[in-house]
């Protein structure tokens, strides 16, 4: 196998950059106490905590008591849904959501769904996006939550989230609005304003795995999923993942510091490489123009999605196929079919996500790898 | 008093003059099953043990631990723990030991089930029914004899080395079979899909040795298919007691040579000629680990299941190698195969579905009566040796370990 590696598989996860881990090794091996401990161990760990809350507040123009930190984005979900739905279920039990959210958002909402609520889920436009009055439509006077995704692993597809949110508090002023930002966190500006919940996941943005946050609004009745020793203000009990939550907020320190130039840079080699694609007639692009600047989805016609994956995997080109949540079972992809993306091209769809430490001279050899591997593979299969 | 475990095999015992090669192959596999020293192991008048130190229970962790790796012994039909007392032990003794291995319920059936080999021993075992019975009764007053289909059955051995004592409760069934090592050796071609590892399973369990070979066809078949395989057989290895190899050639130039050249219907059947002559080579090639070959090959076919399963296609495949194939599964129904495969824990892997080579590669209107002249005619246009060589010569050697 090829010893280069050009890893363009940054949705589905991210390298821990130097800075964060960094800073993350001295809590495993010096500062190691529990932030829940009266002695000094303790208080070291709990600054921490402290520090890297108030670095995700900043960012998100928040309080620090709104910021939980969570296991991660699957987790945030879970309870930002659940307990949304569960708190507030007096009130009503209809949900409004979209085809196109991950799994994590679509699997609650199928065990809510057994739990008596009722489940909308709304179409996307052919460019992925959710338009505001396709969810305003479906509010009802019981409707208790919308959940609502940021951006679109797959397509890349930037939701309007605000004026979702605040359109539909306008038609019923007690629906909150929950928003998943996997995807976004660390790459767009992020504006909560209208939002009551805001889902965040630090692997996606150049942090550890194992670790998120969950932006909760003042006030938001919320029924906690863990019981325990009542850390985060008892939303989610468990000891703090503390060298975790350091090498989170290095990331989205780092992250927001370059954000303008990292966009920029990633906006280039995006460009270079639609610019090239023009040159393979098998090409052709999924993710609208409007997209999120790091993801790119393409189809390369008659070419089964896993076969190039595995065919650029031996060029040392990392990509996925739909998502990599979905990696272990091969169906197509349920945000491409919602998008109404014919289904060869679904069948045959490839996802690039780039991040701050792709280079444009990587595209270049993108872009060769891919006419090969298109060659190679045509030579052989029918 | 001891625990023994005593070891029951069933179709050795008829094997004449070549028994003791076979009970020791047996007693071989136990002991690497279980990690007890050979010695511990004896075989005495057809009844084969483990023995305990003095003392034990059959709750002492030695004993429960050889419990639970005696069911991957194949040629085992079933073993028990059982108390080991003395030759001359009094009925008194015996009774009290009767008490401790039965459950403590407040109402069952029970029979004495009493068998004396030792003459020496003052009962008969009319004598030793009754008066066991008579202890019993005392002891549990709900309890009732009953002689046929009791609830529970005491079995009292008195031999010359030793009375056993113990119940059907302690009872383990075992898969039967014949010892692993003792039917010579054979290549089982893995693919990933359900069938083979069953396969490969059911002649390992009629007593062939076996290693494994895997095609792969990297990049028209991921990684995943390929850790897949060494799940499985990491699965395969556990009867084994010994190491197992996995062969893995370079199969993805001949798919693609196979494609590329033949007429499209031909496709599979020339892809598994291929595989068997493959298969072939590494059997008969002297591996320097063990310089031993291989004299058989075994494969998941199924009659009718896919397109190259079909009865003209089987013999067309079959012409590639002089070797025999074995197929167990030749004659079963889907649900029978998954139903051992569930039982030996590899059909959770199996239906796990990462596309194998033969998807991806898959002609669309296969030949279904292919004959051996047509495919030998489609193969005038390939360099078969050239390509088996590179195959070989590209193949990747995983040891999977056997620890029980």
């Amino acid at each position: 196998m090829n010893n280069k590696t050009i890893y363009c598989d940054n949705n589905a996860t991210t390298k821990v950059c130097d800075e964060a881990l960094n800073e993350m090794i001295p809590f495993f091996s010096e500062y190691y106490g529990n932030p829940s401990s009266l002695h000094k161990m303790g208080l070291i760990a709990e600054r921490a905590v402290k520090k890297s809350r108030l670095t995700l507040a900043k960012i998100l123009k928040a309080e620090m008591d709104e910021i939980y930190f969570t296991s991660g984005g699957t987790e945030s979900v879970n309870t930002a849904i659940k307990g949304i739905a569960r708190a507030n279920s007096r009130r009503g039990k209809h949900i409004i959501s979209t085809k196109v959210e991950h799994e994590s958002v679509l699997e609650c909402l199928k065990q809510l769904e057994k739990e008596g609520f009722e489940i909308t889920l709304v179409k996307p436009n052919s460019s992925g996006v959710v338009e505001t009055n396709t969810i305003i439509n479906e509010i009802r006077d019981e409707t208790v939550l919308i959940s609502v995704m940021h951006v679109n692993n797959e397509l890349g597809s930037i939701n309007n989230i605000n004026e979702i949110a605040r359109k539909s508090k306008e038609k019923n002023k007690d629906i909150f609005v929950f928003c998943d930002g996997a995807q976004s966190f660390g790459k767009l500006q992020i504006n909560l304003k209208s939002i009551d919940a805001y889902s965040i996941s630090a692997h996606k943005l150049h942090g550890p795995k194992g670790i998120g946050a969950l932006y909760i609004k003042k006030k938001t009745l919320l029924t906690p999923i863990l019981a325990g020793g009542g850390q985060e203000r008892t939303l989610r009990s468990g000891t703090e993942n503390v060298p975790g939550i350091v090498g989170f907020g290095k990331a989205a320190e780092i992250a927001y510091k370059n954000l303008e130039a990292d966009t920029k840079n990633i906006k280039k080699i995006k460009n270079k490489f639609l610019e090239g694609l023009q040159t393979i007639p098998e090409a052709s692009i999924n993710s609208p123009a409007s997209a999120i600047h790091s993801t790119l989805n393409i189809s390369i016609n008659g070419v089964p999605s896993e076969v190039m994956v595995y065919s650029l995997e031996e060029k040392g080109i990392y990509v996925s196929s739909g998502s990599a949540c979905g990696g272990h079972k091969p169906k197509p992809s349920h945000v491409l079919k919602a998008a109404s993306i014919p289904e060869n091209r679904v069948k045959s769809a490839l996802r690039f996500s780039f991040s701050r430490y792709n280079t444009p001279e990587e595209v270049r050899y993108i872009l060769q790898a891919i006419k090969d591997s298109i060659s190679e593979i045509k030579s052989v299969m029918n | 008093m001891r625990t023994v475990i005593l070891l029951k095999y069933g179709e050795l015992a008829l094997k004449g003059l070549n028994r003791s090669r076979y009970e020791k192959a047996l007693m071989n596999n136990i002991s690497a099953a279980t990690r007890i020293p050979r010695n511990k192991i004896v075989s005495r008048r057809g009844r084969m043990y483990i023995r305990f130190e003095e003392g034990s229970t059959s709750s002492s962790p030695e004993v429960q631990d050889a419990l639970q790796n005696l069911k991957y012994v194949l040629g085992l039909v079933g073993f028990s723990p059982a108390y080991e007392m003395k030759s001359d032990s009094t009925l008194e003794e015996i009774g009290e030991t009767c008490l401790k291995v039965i459950p403590n319920i407040e109402s069952a059936t029970f029979k004495i089930d009493s068998r004396r080999s030792h003459k020496a021993f003052p009962h008969n075992s009319k004598e030793i029914n009754e008066r066991l019975g008579g202890v019993i009764l005392k002891n549990k007053p709900n309890w009732k004899v009953k002689l046929k289909n009791p609830d529970i059955a005491i079995y009292v051995e008195a031999r010359s080395e030793g009375v056993y004592v113990f119940t059907n409760l302690m009872e383990k069934r075992a898969h039967g079979g014949l010892p692993v090592g003792t039917s010579g050796r054979a290549l089982t071609l893995l693919s990933g899909g359900i069938d083979s590892p069953v396969a490969g399973w059911m002649m390992q369990k009629r007593g062939v040795l076996t290693d494994c070979v895997y095609f792969h066809s990297y990049p028209y078949t991921g990684n995943k298919v390929k850790e897949k395989v060494i799940d499985l057989a990491t699965k395969l290895v556990k009867w084994k007691q010994q190491d197992l190899k996995l062969f893995i050639p370079y199969f993805t130039k001949i798919q693609a040579e196979i494609n590329k050249t033949c007429p499209e219907p031909l496709w599979t059947i020339l892809h598994r000629r291929f595989m068997m002559r493959i298969a072939e080579e590494i059997a008969l090639m002297k591996i320097k680990e063990n310089n031993k070959r291989y004299q058989a090959l075994i494969t998941g076919d199924n009659l009718g299941q896919v397109a190259s399963q079909t009865i003209y296609n089987i013999g067309v495949i079959d012409q590639a190698t002089e070797l025999p194939i074995f197929r167990p599964l030749l004659g079963m129904d889907k649900q029978e195969i998954v139903s051992i495969a569930t039982e030996i824990d590899t059909f959770d892997i199996s239906k796990q579905p990462h596309a194998d080579c033969c998807t991806v590669f898959a002609s669309r209107r296969p030949q279904t009566q292919g004959r051996i002249s047509e495919a030998v005619e489609a193969e005038k246009l390939l360099n078969i040796e050239e390509l088996i060589e590179e195959s070989i010569q590209k193949m990747e050697i995983i040891k999977i370990e056997y620890n029980s």
